[in-house]
């Protein structure tokens, strides 16, 4: 199912003109149509691949 | 003349380091008006940084092979007390405190930064067809664009302006130049270097890396810059190699991939040429040749472009409501990323996980990978659509096929010249070796590009 992207952005908050929101929908249709199989290929142990470490002393 | 040259004739006092910068800014004078590489010239503080080298060096305090060299870096690296636009209006008036962490250890080998290079409006576009500085154009053919976003620094390294000119990637923009210019760009590994003073754009995809006109420039370079740097989390301890390789180096023992699937899919016939007598290039100075199937780099791309718009649209978040100040192309991209779903980014993140251990496999089979860097040689400035193979194609989603995946798997990769087109246009070769590899990548591109680029005429 394609996502209604001018209520995506309104319920953001994000202030996108129309014809702005226009030009872009099909291109986050396209993307959207190759993200989605993918995201459904992830297992639940699988952990995003960003990492944060705390503060630690320099050694130096 | 090479950057280790340069530094050769300034030990046989041959000539000296103002007579060198001397010389980068006459080339200046010469052809920057009709290649817009440079963004912003610093002849009095070049000329005195000149002068010290000089000085330091006739007393005998030799800082390295950088000592003296002229360099530029991409305007998006913070210079301390000089204007660091980011190519964009919105940072227009912004002269940061401090140096790029890069640009630090570039001034204390003791090379001479002349200015800052041109580039796509925040580094987030491939063509650096900027709308507020206007476009760089590539010194093989000014109608054709550079490549991007480190357009500038291809530009000003092609043209012969400096040896060197620093640049940033985060899908592809220190290899596209590097293609569509003929000269080498290196995008060393995630962590090599430090990002810190970098505006960013992809906090968990940004790589800084020098563009030059000899793979041994290249590793020179990343000798002074690599490193641990406490500023940025991101930068490994690993300790800093010498990456300069031998002049002729064999490749006996080094098994180079060839991918069988995508790489070669939709590719203009001339460059697939050129990447495949690479290939034999490199067969001839004793490499294995391993035929191997890629993972699914399609869906890399597709990963890495939804971390990107994410991150982008994060980072520029408080600027957002300039809508006027931002070009027409970089101003969509950031309107798509404001529609990227947390969970879809940490999706994407967890995505990017599987992804790198999926291609981590392959160097159980391989050293190093050959690819085609662009699908296509350089384009014309102001096209958006490019046709291969009969097919039409987005001119930007074309350019970074093959490279934007890289970043998202944060492997080494350079792209080095391997011929030209029927149009006499650079062909450019990328070369990927596995995380922190930098010296077989090197060695790997020295053995098929032993001297340096060949140098277009720039009317």
């Amino acid at each position: 199912m394609t996502k209604d992207w001018r209520q995506t952005a309104r319920a953001s908050g994000a202030s996108i003109p129309d014809p702005d929101l226009e030009r872009i929908a099909p291109v986050l249709d396209v993307m959207e149509s190759a993200f989605r199989p993918l995201v459904k290929t992830l297992r639940w142990e699988d952990d995003p691949a960003v990492s944060f470490a705390p503060p630690t002393e320099d050694p130096a | 003349m090479t950057l280790l040259e340069m530094a050769a004739a300034l030990r046989r006092k041959e000539v000296s380091s103002a007579e060198l910068t001397a010389a980068a800014l006459r080339r200046i004078g010469q052809v920057n008006p009709a290649l817009n590489a440079m963004q912003l010239v610093m002849a009095d503080s070049a000329r005195e940084t000149a002068r010290q080298a000089d000085a330091e060096l006739a007393r005998g305090y030799d800082r390295g092979s950088l000592h003296g060299i002229p360099i530029a870096v991409k305007d998006l690296f913070c210079t301390k007390g000089v204007p660091t636009t980011a190519g964009s209006k919105l940072f227009a008036g912004y002269v940061p405190g401090y140096d790029a962490a890069v640009v630090e250890r570039l001034n204390a080998a003791g090379a001479v930064l002349i200015g800052k290079t041109g580039l796509h409006e925040l580094a987030y576009g491939i063509t650096s067809n900027n709308p507020h500085y206007g476009p760089v154009r590539n010194p093989w053919d000014r109608e054709r664009i550079p490549g991007g976003s480190s357009g500038g620094s291809g530009a000003a390294v092609a043209a012969g302006i400096v040896p060197m000119a620093m640049g940033s990637d985060t899908g592809g923009s220190i290899r596209i130049p590097a293609s569509y210019c003929g000269v080498v760009g290196l995008k060393p590994t995630y962590g090599r270097v430090s990002r810190h003073g970098v505006l960013p754009l992809g906090f968990t995809l940004d790589h800084v890396g020098p563009l030059t006109r000899s793979v041994r420039d290249a590793a020179a370079i990343l000798n002074a810059i690599a490193g641990h740097d406490p500023r940025d989390h991101t930068t490994s301890r690993r300790p800093v190699e010498d990456y300069i390789p031998e002049a002729e180096p064999s490749l006996a023992d080094v098994r180079i991939g060839m991918p069988e699937n995508y790489y070669f899919e939709r590719v203009d016939p001339d460059v697939a040429s050129g990447v495949r007598q690479a290939f034999r290039a490199a067969e001839s100075c004793g490499a294995a040749i391993v035929p191997l199937r890629v993972p699914d780099i399609a869906a890399v791309n597709t990963v890495a472009r939804m971390i990107l718009l994410a991150e982008a649209s994060a980072v520029l978040e408080p600027h957002l409501d300039r809508r006027a100040d931002i070009g027409a192309d970089v101003l969509s991209l950031l309107d798509q990323g404001r529609l990227v779903s947390a969970t879809d980014y940490i999706n994407a993140q967890r995505l990017r996980g599987v992804m790198q251990r999926e291609f981590a496999a392959l160097w159980k089979q391989v050293d190093c990978l050959f690819t085609p860097c662009t699908p296509i040689t350089a384009p014309r400035i102001g096209e958006t659509t490019v046709t291969i193979g009969g097919e039409d194609e987005d001119a930007r989603l074309a350019t970074t096929r093959f490279v934007r995946a890289i970043n998202v798997l944060g492997l080494p990769a350079v792209s080095i010249p391997c011929g030209a087109d029927h149009r006499g246009l650079p062909i450019g070769l990328q070369l990927i070796a596995k995380p922190f590899d930098e010296a077989l990548l090197l060695q790997v591109a020295q053995a098929l590009l032993p001297g340096e680029v060949p140098a277009p005429q720039v009317q």
